[in-house]
């Protein structure tokens, strides 16, 4: 019948030429290394707001990976849902470059795109030009892969309803 | 009217790095000062590409803009070439042509619905139109999702390419996929005459500033992947190793952005610059929606650089099945194909001579320089990069100082709001790696 009913896509965001920003990318690589659950894909990039809406139709389940300034400590990983966010205006209209993830996010909610949407974020320390990323974010790198691994049941791993923000756990989704 | 004081700053800090503002001052009715001016950090590509191969610099590069890779990555493999003096195959080149109309077809359609047709339809941002337009949004992610798919095809994936190779491709597609791409071009063709039916009724601002006009041009074809560059300015088009005579480069007072100009102030790069020079060869649909947008060459208003992107929309679009048509009939010669890195056996048959490459493609912002000097190893030791949306700067100003004078007797919101639509008429790149998600918890 919904023939995306399972599938789930892990979009790892973000450029490598930008230090620390490539962390979403550096994740994907590393879940690329293992075996994947069938209807599990992968995605990374330098991936422009709008290009990440095609994929929301497509599947169930959407996880992103960004580096994300949430105005915390380097390092630190918040896993939330964008309702635990504020939405965009998108009053930035000079760029097409301006329409980025938050706008995305805000336009897909408008959209009423029928898709779990979970993001990664991990705040970066570096975003300075440099393809190298700093020891501190590399460091995090097995851990979010872990994070992503428990967040899609096919993986055969449990974590914690409390660990999760209140708008992703089970009993607050409809 | 009285004489009037005015001051306008539009800051867009919601970038983290990298945002353009726009600041105009009046005084007494006289315009003191009126600028566009960029705030970016300095950009470090042309220093990460020194001391690498040749042969994996596009990986590098095609990362700078992630609406633009596949034009980076065209000019880098093309500068490479250049470079070794390696000349690629006619297929080669055909199906380079193919992927670089389906980014600027991407690119084009972005800009023209979600920057452009908000005020076209006098609403503030895209968000609005999802409730009063929701047809026109739906449309708009459903062309673009197909561009998508086509680049997919091709490149192996969308953003990014990496069948892309210096000597060629790694992977050409097969009868199958190229079927498959001409029937999404094919399906796209109700789309496109919509687009083009919604564009005519846009009104865009008079105003008009004759300047010099930069693009590729090419006598058998419209110029996107190759040819010489050509100015309204100049009588013969100079060869792309020679384009810092057309490409003057120097460091505004007001911008941390590298501007350019050749013998005037300013020139200008992007879909009407490519009209301007090379209208005459556009196919026959193209000239068609031309003609029905009202669209005459030379045209001297820059807010219709929009109207020239949906033109070569069309262009690229019936361009596409031509090229694809051609494969169908000819067939696709599938030893045609390159490794990622050319093997011993490989490097026998073209030597390394140090030197200097230079790759000029059109883009959808413009015409883009990649420049790189190479040792007898293949190592780059030097590069320059000379981007669309920096060329374009110096224009913009130039256009500012002609547009504000010209409607001091509207309010400041309606020039604030003619001021914007300027700066966004140029689809201009602020920063094109600056994308960190802004996050601010609920």
């Amino acid at each position: 019948m919904y023939k995306h009913m399972n599938k789930t896509l892990i979009i790892g965001v973000g450029s490598i030429l930008r230090g620390d920003d490539g962390i979403g990318p550096r994740v994907i690589d590393e879940m690329a290394k293992g075996p994947l659950p069938p209807d599990v894909k992968i995605e990374a990039g330098d991936l422009s707001g709008m290009d990440l809406l095609k994929f929301f139709p497509d599947n169930r389940k959407v996880i992103i990976v960004d580096a994300a300034d949430m105005a915390l400590a380097p390092g630190t990983i918040r896993v939330f849902s964008p309702k635990d966010i504020k939405g965009s205006d998108f009053n930035d209209k000079f760029s097409t470059h301006g329409i980025g993830l938050l706008e995305t996010l805000t336009l897909a909610g408008k959209l009423d795109m029928e898709c779990e949407i979970t993001i990664i974020g991990i705040q970066p320390e570096n975003t300075d030009f440099n393809l190298e990323i700093s020891d501190l974010i590399r460091s995090k790198i097995p851990g979010v892969v872990e994070q992503i691994k428990k967040l899609i049941p096919a993986f055969g791993l449990t974590l914690a309803a409390s660990a999760l923000p209140r708008t992703l756990r089970p009993w607050s989704r409809g | 009217m009285g004489k009037k004081d005015l001051n306008i700053n539009v800051e867009h800090v919601t970038r983290v790095e990298g945002h353009g503002n726009i600041v105009i001052n009046i005084e007494e009715g006289k315009l003191e000062k009126c600028q566009l001016e960029i705030v970016e950090a300095p950009r470090f590509f042309e220093a990460m590409v020194r001391e690498r191969s040749l042969f994996e610099v596009q990986h590098i590069t095609s990362r700078i803009c992630g609406i633009c890779a596949t034009g980076h990555c065209l000019a880098s493999v093309k500068a490479a070439e250049d470079a070794i003096g390696y000349e690629v195959s006619e297929q080669s080149k055909l199906f380079r042509k193919l992927l670089l109309h389906y980014e600027n077809m991407d690119s084009h359609l972005l800009h023209a619905y979600f920057l452009v047709a908000p005020d076209a339809l006098g609403v503030p941002s895209v968000l609005p139109l999802v409730s009063t337009h929701k047809d026109v949004v739906l449309r708009a992610l459903r062309m673009k999702k197909q561009y998508n798919d086509l680049c997919t095809i091709m490149a192996g994936r969308h953003t990014h390419p990496i069948s892309l190779v210096p000597r060629g491709w790694t992977k050409v597609p097969t009868k199958k996929e190229l079927e498959e791409m001409k029937s999404i071009l094919l399906s796209q063709v109700k789309d496109l005459n919509a687009t083009v039916d919604i564009f005519k009724t846009l009104t865009l601002p008079e105003f008009e500033r004759e300047t010099e006009y930069v693009a590729l041009t090419h006598p058998d074809e419209y110029a996107f992947y190759e040819g010489d560059l050509m100015t309204t300015d100049i009588d013969k088009p100079v060869k792309p190793r020679d384009y810092k005579e057309v490409v003057h480069e120097f460091h505004a007072e007001h911008s941390t952005a590298k501007h350019s100009k050749n013998k005037r102030g300013s020139y200008m790069v992007g879909a009407l610059a490519r009209l301007n020079i090379n209208y005459d060869k556009l196919n026959n649909e193209a000239k068609g929606v031309a003609e029905a947008l009202g669209f005459k060459t030379p045209c001297y208003n820059t807010f219709m650089n929009t109207v020239a992107q949906v033109i070569e929309i069309a262009h690229c679009t019936y361009d596409s099945i031509r090229i694809i048509d051609h494969f169908l009939t000819k067939g696709v010669d599938y030893s045609d194909v390159v490794t990622s890195w050319p093997g011993n056996e490989e490097k026998k048959g073209f030597k390394v001579t140090p030197g200097t490459g230079v790759g000029i493609v059109e883009v959808p912002r413009g015409t883009l320089v990649h420049e790189y000097t190479v040792n007898k190893k293949a190592i780059v030791k030097n590069a320059n990069c000379a981007i669309p949306t920096n060329q374009n700067l110096s224009n913009v100003d130039l256009d500012m100082k002609k547009l504000i004078p010209e409607n001091l007797d509207k309010t400041k919101e309606e020039i604030t709001l003619l001021s914007e639509m300027l700066v966004r008429a140029y689809d201009p790149c602020i920063s094109c790696s600056a994308h960190l998600l802004d996050v601010k918890f609920v």
